[in-house]
C-alpha cells in the first residue's frame, strides 16, 4: 500500500530523545497534540494508533459505509495533522478529533450511494477461530450481532443515527451535541430515544 | 412495597444519564426488584456496549499499520497543495479495493438467483497425482452445523433446518497441500444456496474457498444464514478439492447432476459430502 518512508528522514525539531518511543505513549492526547502542533511526527503516530479503532468505527458508523471508513479515517488523520498548527490547546483533543471526523463521514454518507451488502468475500484462513470452543461460538455470535447492529444503525435516518452515535459512542454532552448537529437538546434527547427504541425493536425482531 | 414500573423512556433517560439523582435512585431501586424491567434494562445497557465496541473489520489491521500507511500517505503526498487531492484519490483507489475485500456481512444468508449462461471454462483438474496420502482431500474432516443458544449442533442425514437457523462449517485433517471447499445447500425447487465460499449475485463469481490447514476441527469464521429457501427435502452438499474451481459448474448444472453418484463421478480426487435435511421455514 505505498512506499513507506522512514519519518526520520525528514527534520524533526521537536522530537527529543526524551519525547520517543514509550516516553510518549504515556503523555495526555493534548500534550501529543501540542508536540504535533511544533512538527512532531512521533508524536502524531501515538495519535493515530491510540485513537485509530474509535475513529474508524466511528467513520463507519457515521457514513454508515464500512468498506470506505478507513480511508475517510486516513483522511481525517491528514486534515488533523494539516490544521495542527490552528490546533487550540484549551480545548479536549476528542472533541476536536470527532469533530472533524464527523464532518468527514457525513459528507461521505451524503454524497455515496448506498452500496449493496457484500457477502463476505475474505479468505477463510484469515478468518479461522482457534477452535470450537462456546466461547470462539460466543465470539461469532458477538460479531454477528455488532454487524446486524451496524447494518440496523445504517438504515436509520440520518438525524436519528448521527445523535445517537455521537450521544452513546462519543459520550458528548447534549450541549456539545448541540454545536455538532445545530438542533436544540430537547430535540436531540427526542432522537436519541427514538433511535435507541428503533434499534432496539429490530434487532429484538432479527434474533434468532 | 413494589412501585409501579417506570415508563421505558424512563429507563433510557436513566442509561443516557439524565435522569435526576432522586429519580435515577427510585428508578435502580425499582428495576432491582423486578424481573421484566431488570430484563429491559439488561437489553438496553447490552445494545449500549455494541454500540461502544468497535464496528467488526472495519479497522482490518492493526492501529500501528494503521498510523503507519496514514504516515505514509503525508510523506508521499506533493506538499501543501491543490494537486494533494488527486493525489490522494490516486491512492486511495487500492484501499477501497482491499477494504471492499473485508467479510463485511456475516450471517446475511443470500440466495443465487441469477442463472448466466456458461461463459467461462471450467479448469482442469489437477493433473498431479497425489504425492501423500495426507494431501487426499478425502481425508478432510468436514462437517456442518447450526449455532443454537451458543452451541455447535452438527447438522446430521435426516435433520430439520430452520430457515432462520445459523449454518456454519467445521474442518478439520487439511494438513499438507492446500485445499478448497464448495458448499451449498440444494433446496427442493433446486435452488442453489451458497455457503462456502459467500457469494452475492452480481458480483464476481468467486471460486472455491481456501481452506485453512489445522489437524483438529475447527469452526471457520463465518456463519451463513438462507435466504428464502424453499421448504421441504433439501440437500447440503460440500466438495473438497485440490484446486480453487468457480461456482460455475454447481450454479448452472441441473439439480439431477448434483447427487453424490454425479458428483463423485465428475470430481473423482475430491471429497463429495452430501447430508439430506428438511427445511422448515416457519
Ligand atoms: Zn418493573
Amino acid at each position: 500500500m505505498g512506499e513507506l518512508l522512514p519519518f526520520s528522514r525528514e527534520p524533526r525539531p521537536a522530537d527529543t530523545a526524551a519525547e520517543s518511543g514509550g516516553a510518549l505513549a504515556v503523555r495526555s492526547d493534548e500534550e501529543l497534540m501540542a508536540l504535533v502542533r511544533g512538527g512532531s511526527k512521533a508524536a502524531f503516530r501515538v495519535l493515530v494508533v491510540r485513537h485509530a479503532a474509535k475513529v474508524v468505527s466511528f467513520c463507519a458508523r457515521i457514513s454508515g459505509d464500512r468498506a470506505a471508513a478507513r480511508e475517510i479515517a486516513q483522511d481525517v488523520w491528514l486534515a488533523v495533522w494539516d490544521a495542527r498548527a490552528r490546533w487550540e490547546p484549551r480545548t479536549r483533543f476528542a472533541s476536536y478529533l470527532y469533530t472533524v471526523a464527523f464532518s468527514r463521514a457525513r459528507n461521505h454518507a451524503r454524497s455515496r450511494r448506498r452500496r449493496a451488502a457484500v457477502f463476505s468475500a475474505a479468505p477463510l484462513d484469515a478468518d479461522l477461530v482457534p477452535t470450537s470452543s462456546a466461547d470462539e461460538i460466543e465470539r461469532l455470535l458477538e460479531r454477528e450481532r455488532r454487524n446486524r447492529l451496524f447494518e440496523a444503525l445504517r438504515d436509520l435516518p440520518d438525524d436519528l443515527r448521527e445523535a445517537v452515535v455521537l450521544r452513546f459512542v462519543e459520550e458528548l454532552s447534549y450541549e456539545e451535541m448541540e454545536t455538532v448537529l445545530r438542533a436544540k437538546s430537547s430535540t436531540l434527547r427526542s432522537r436519541v430515544h427514538h433511535a435507541l427504541a428503533r434499534l432496539k425493536a429490530r434487532l429484538g425482531k432479527e434474533a434468532p | 412495597m413494589t412501585s409501579p414500573c417506570p415508563a421505558h423512556d424512563t429507563l433510557v433517560s436513566l442509561i443516557d444519564g439524565e435522569l435526576a439523582e432522586t429519580r435515577a435512585r427510585a428508578v435502580r431501586a425499582h428495576v432491582e426488584s423486578c424481573a421484566r424491567c431488570r430484563a429491559a434494562l439488561g437489553e438496553l445497557e447490552a445494545l449500549v456496549a455494541d454500540l461502544r465496541a468497535p464496528v467488526p473489520d472495519a479497522l482490518g489491521q492493526s492501529p500501528e499499520a494503521f498510523a503507519d500507511e496514514v504516515l505514509a500517505r503525508l510523506a508521499s503526498r506533493p506538499a501543501r497543495s491543490s494537486e494533494r487531492r488527486s493525489a490522494l484519490l490516486g491512492r486511495a483507489a487500492p484501499f477501497l479495493a482491499a477494504a471492499a475485500c473485508v467479510a463485511l456481512a456475516v450471517g446475511v444468508g443470500w440466495r443465487a438467483t441469477s442463472r448466466r449462461a456458461a461463459d467461462a471454462e471450467f479448469s482442469a483438474r489437477g493433473a498431479a497425482s497425489l504425492s501423500a496420502p495426507d494431501d487426499d482431500p478425502r481425508r478432510t474432516l468436514v462437517r456442518f452445523g447450526r449455532v443454537r443458544d451458543g452451541v455447535f449442533e452438527p447438522i446430521l442425514d435426516g435433520a430439520h433446518v430452520r430457515a432462520d437457523d445459523i449454518l456454519v462449517g467445521e474442518v478439520g485433517a487439511t494438513e499438507g497441500a492446500q485445499r478448497y471447499l464448495l458448499a451449498f445447500v440444494v433446496d427442493a425447487a433446486g435452488e442453489r444456496h451458497w455457503l462456502y465460499p459467500a457469494w452475492e449475485v452480481g458480483a464476481p463469481r468467486p471460486v472455491a474457498s481456501a481452506l485453512p490447514r489445522t489437524a483438529s476441527p475447527r469452526v471457520l469464521g463465518t456463519m451463513v444464514r438462507l435466504e428464502d429457501p424453499a421448504p421441504g427435502p433439501a440437500q447440503l452438499v460440500a466438495i473438497v478439492l485440490r484446486h480453487a474451481e468457480s461456482v460455475d459448474f454447481v450454479e448452472q448444472a441441473p439439480a439431477s447432476e448434483l447427487t453424490r453418484e454425479r458428483l463423485a463421478a465428475r470430481y473423482p480426487d475430491a471429497l463429495i459430502s452430501v447430508t439430506r435435511i428438511v427445511v422448515e421455514v416457519r
